[in-house]
């Protein structure tokens, strides 16, 4: 006699695949792209802000008011700022350098000989003990040189107040995107759940532990959360390799300056993680409570 | 009982059912027979009173305590419950599986009680693909796999031609035999005065005491 061989055991005791499960795949993929593009923004942008600081608080520009021998003048002023304590770099912007800012407006060649134009020393200063606008000024005029100090006060502090605009602007950009996909993705989660009420409640009848009935849904949902959150991750990467791309094409000056490096891949990797977490969460704490209300 | 926040269901239910015992369980529809079956297998709970279940008191019991007492209980349900994306073997064995048991264990088990239900063809199917008698004879199958200290079944028979019906009852019989307490809700009023075990009478929610048995249960 022939004997009836049942199949292997599934994994689970809930379907390989369901209906439900492609739109929330792709709401969570979706809300995981934003929030990873959100967070790189955020990063991007508390990059530009602390490199816009360094750059402004770090220098100093000296202008030469002496018309008269300036090319000298201005030769002489280097020399001197150049052995001041806490200057690190000494770089003249000469009047070719200056004609060259205004040929993009006035056009190549249409700039007469004789057009006064201002001649620039820009100071890097040493970031450990920079040197003073006072200091700098008073040298200066020991050294006989009548000069402009310009320590960029007035634009650092609304480069400072820009900046922190911008930090908070995609802090709370990327707070309300992570709420959201929370929210979303609990939501999403009930609503399939709910679906499989039928499962729940069968086992819960058969004597299933309700931490054995929350293990199943904990598992789907946890895979379901990678494998949407790589799918967002791995979109939003091409987003962000595509945005450089075009920054390095010239286009900078328009987009945010998007660095996908390590700490840039560290938020690609961790999203589908926790995404996966979340789901894996959302589906214990919806099982555990709605089993304690049936009762 | 109740249901949520709606009027009791159940009144003054006043109920003892003895280990090894055979009842039926009779009233019109919407008399409150399902809804006592549901406090019976801990799908509900007392609004008042006391429910004690295999000398424990349920109302004290933990939820682990009360899904191990689930587990002494194989239920029927009227409307089946099975899921339909596992095969027949694997909705039969699902209390065995919950319960953590190894599928080495019952293996054997399962497809002897599938032949004895005669679905031995079917068990690799699908619910879906079976007619209402073979999805209630899986649901029984399910039900007494365990073997259950206490067997429900709310309208067993109901879907199953009367020779598979005489069949089924002998099952529950032999189970009952092996010390199964056995309570049946059934309409079915020729097989409930053929069996002669006696029978519990529910009407709006209110239940008659037991009628004295006429004869030994047998079917």
């Amino acid at each position: 006699m022939t004997r009836n061989v049942p199949e292997p055991t599934p994994p689970s005791m809930l379907p390989l695949r369901s209906r439900e499960d492609g739109p929330l795949f792709f709401v969570i993929a979706i809300i995981i792209f934003l929030a990873c593009v959100s967070a790189l923004i955020t990063r991007a942008a508390f990059v530009s802000a602390a490199s816009w600081r360094a750059d402004l608080n770090g220098a100093m520009t000296v202008q030469i008011k002496d018309a008269k021998d300036q090319d000298r003048k201005v030769e002489r002023a280097a020399k001197l700022l150049r052995s001041l304590p806490g200057i690190e770099g000494v770089m003249i912007y000469d009047r070719a350098h200056a004609k060259a800012l205004l040929e993009p407006w006035l056009g190549k060649g249409n700039i007469p000989d004789d057009l006064p134009l201002p001649i620039i020393i820009g100071l890097q200063l040493d970031p450990k003990s920079p040197a003073s606008k006072s200091a700098i000024q008073l040298a200066l005029s020991a050294g006989d040189i009548r000069a402009e100090v310009d320590d960029h006060r007035r634009w650092s502090a609304e480069m400072n107040n820009a900046a922190r605009f911008l930090q908070i602007f995609s802090l709370a950009s990327l707070s309300l995107l992570v709420s959201a996909s929370v929210a979303v993705t609990g939501f999403a989660t009930r609503a399939s759940l709910a679906a499989r009420r039928d499962v729940v409640n069968t086992l819960h009848l058969a004597g299933a532990f309700d931490r054995y009935i929350a293990e199943q849904f904990e598992r789907r949902f946890g895979a379901l959360g990678l494998r949407a959150g790589l799918m967002g991750a791995a979109l939003a990467g091409l987003a962000v390799g595509a945005a450089q791309l075009l920054s390095s094409g010239g286009a900078g000056l328009l987009l945010p300056v998007f660095r996908l490096d390590i700490p840039g891949f560290g938020i690609l990797v961790l999203a589908p993680v926790l995404t996966a977490f979340l789901g894996a969460l959302t589906a214990r704490m919806t099982v555990l409570s709605n089993l304690r209300e049936q009762e | 009982m109740r249901y949520s926040h709606g009027p009791d269901v159940l009144h003054d239910i006043n109920l003892n059912l003895a280990p090894g015992s055979f009842h039926f369980l009779t009233g019109p529809s919407g008399a409150g027979k399902s809804s006592l079956l549901k406090l019976i297998y801990l799908a509900q709970h007392c609004s008042a009173g006391q429910m004690r279940l295999f000398g424990q008191d349920v109302d004290a019991c933990t939820r682990n305590q009360k899904s191990l007492l689930r587990r002494r209980i194989g239920v029927v349900f009227q409307e089946f419950r099975l899921l339909e994306h596992l095969s027949v073997f694997e909705n039969i064995a699902l209390p065995l599986r919950a319960a953590g048991i190894k599928r080495e264990s019952y293996e054997e088990d399962v497809v002897e009680l599938l032949s004895w239900v005669g679905l031995g063809d079917a068990i690799n199917e699908n619910p879906r693909t079976l007619s209402g008698g073979e999805k209630q004879r899986v649901a029984i199958a399910r039900a007494v796999v365990a073997k259950p200290e206490l067997l429900i079944a709310d309208e067993p028979t109901g879907n199953v031609d009367p020779d598979m019906a005489i069949r089924l009852m002998r099952l529950f019989v032999e189970l009952n035999r092996l010390g199964s307490t056995v309570l049946i809700a059934s309409h079915d009023l020729q097989l409930v005065r053929a069996s002669g075990a006696p029978v519990l009478t529910i009407n709006e929610g209110r239940l008659s005491p037991p009628k004295a048995p006429r004869k030994r249960a047998r079917a």
